[in-house]
């Protein structure tokens, strides 16, 4: 529900009262803004007779026109900026704060147009058609993925620049660096984990968000040997040599292993080549990966 | 292609010990023919040494080979092999579940902004 309207509603509650809401109608929506508990009734009231009025009132409001936010003008290519213009518009009604960002306004070639919905709570992704839609609450804005989407943005609120950096795993590290091989040796379209990589090197090794038209500029140039040094610095920058060792090592006595029992190896051989490079400086036993 | 005819021609390829997911036929109805003619291919190649795969990046499942693929926009398999040994499991589902799947295994969630 459109919050602000919420409150201008209320604050005019005598001229929209009984004409368009009810008395009762009133009271719940004041339960509502109060953030109290609403009875069962109550919520069946709000969900349904009054979120359509509010949804209907929120079109009027639209017609006067809204104030947009435009980050990264420069990077948005022409033509794209009326469409993402039209679309945060045409989600705005129903949603309060909402932002289109993504390839679709920098890049010529996108596969889908990302458009983000506040929501109080909760997390969800949803594709109408090339409309790819992810529900996040206002929390989760101040993730990095998030903080870097933003910043080639249009939005209808001053999106805030916080930044929560939470410290990846080694597991998601090494399997982060796993399938970008993979996605590299395969020269694949849409290299997620190449893009996941290189966005964690710029932020824990350079202390950088790094800006999507950049990331996937970064991405587009990516080769095996760019990959084997991100994956290093960003070893050694989020975890100690000891703690490297004791994770690392017994996977590359696995990889020796596995090198040896399948022919389909190139991706493990590269692995472990890197993965010795990382613990003991220099590839070690080169006889067992000819 | 019905449920239970897909599992029977993955019964198969990989041997009758094959399991799985609770969901399979709900994401292995949805596909169109092609998908599954695609998805059968890459059981094949799993099956003859001729697909990617990793050993997952936690100690606990080093006995384990995993194969992954994403089929059409929004179905996703995850195929596990025990080492020197058979096909045990094979997982389809949509990106939550795949997402928890891998979450698991120690692997890093798929969705970039999930992530």
């Amino acid at each position: 529900m459109n919050e602000n309207l919420l409150k201008i509603v209320l604050y005019h509650e005598k001229d929209f009262e009984p004409l368009i809401f009810t008395s009762k109608q009133i009271k719940v929506m004041k339960k509502r803004k109060e953030g109290r508990q609403l009875s069962n009734s109550e919520k069946k009231a709000l969900y349904t007779s009054i979120k359509r009025k509010m949804e209907a009132l929120s079109i009027l409001k639209e017609g006067e026109g809204r104030k947009l936010y435009i980050a990264g003008y420069e990077n948005i290519i022409e033509g794209r900026l009326e469409e993402a213009e039209k679309l945060v518009k045409e989600y705005s009604v129903k949603n309060d704060k909402v932002f289109v960002a993504g390839s679709f306004l920098f890049s010529k070639h996108y596969n889908d147009i990302d458009i983000f919905i506040i929501k109080e709570k909760g997390y969800k992704e949803k594709w109408e058609g090339k409309r790819h839609l992810v529900f996040i609450s206002e929390k989760r804005l101040a993730r990095p993925i998030f903080q870097s989407a933003a910043k080639i943005s249009i939005s209808t609120f001053p999106i805030p620049s916080k930044l929560a950096k939470k410290r990846p795993q080694l597991s998601e590290v090494m399997s982060t660096y796993h399938e970008a091989v993979i996605e590299c040796m395969n020269k694949e379209k849409k290299p997620e984990m190449t893009r996941h990589l290189i966005f964690d090197y710029y932020l824990f090794c350079k202390n950088t968000i790094l800006e999507p038209k950049m990331l996937q500029e970064l991405v587009k140039s990516a080769s095996l040997d760019n990959l084997a040094t991100y994956i290093k610095e960003l070893f050694t920058a989020l975890f100690s040599k000891s703690y490297l060792y004791v994770g690392i090592h017994w996977y590359v006595q696995t990889l020796e292993e596995d090198i040896k029992s399948t022919k389909h190896n190139k991706n493990l051989i590269q692995y472990k080549k890197t993965y010795e490079e990382l613990l003991y400086g220099r590839q070690r036993d080169k006889e067992a990966i000819a | 292609m019905e449920g239970n005819e897909i599992r029977k021609q993955l019964h198969s390829i990989f041997g009758q010990q094959l399991k799985f997911n609770k969901e399979f036929d709900k994401y292995a109805e949805q596909l169109k023919e092609g998908m599954l003619q695609d998805f059968f291919a890459w059981c094949n190649d799993c099956k003859n040494d001729m697909a990617d795969r990793s050993t997952p990046p936690i100690k606990k499942y080093k006995h384990l080979l995993v194969f992954f693929r994403k089929i059409a926009s929004d179905v996703r398999a995850v195929l596990i092999k025990e080492k020197n040994s058979d096909f045990i499991e094979i997982i389809l589902s949509g990106h939550k579940h795949y997402d928890d799947t891998r979450m698991k295994l120690g692997y890093k969630k798929s969705s970039y902004y999930d992530s």
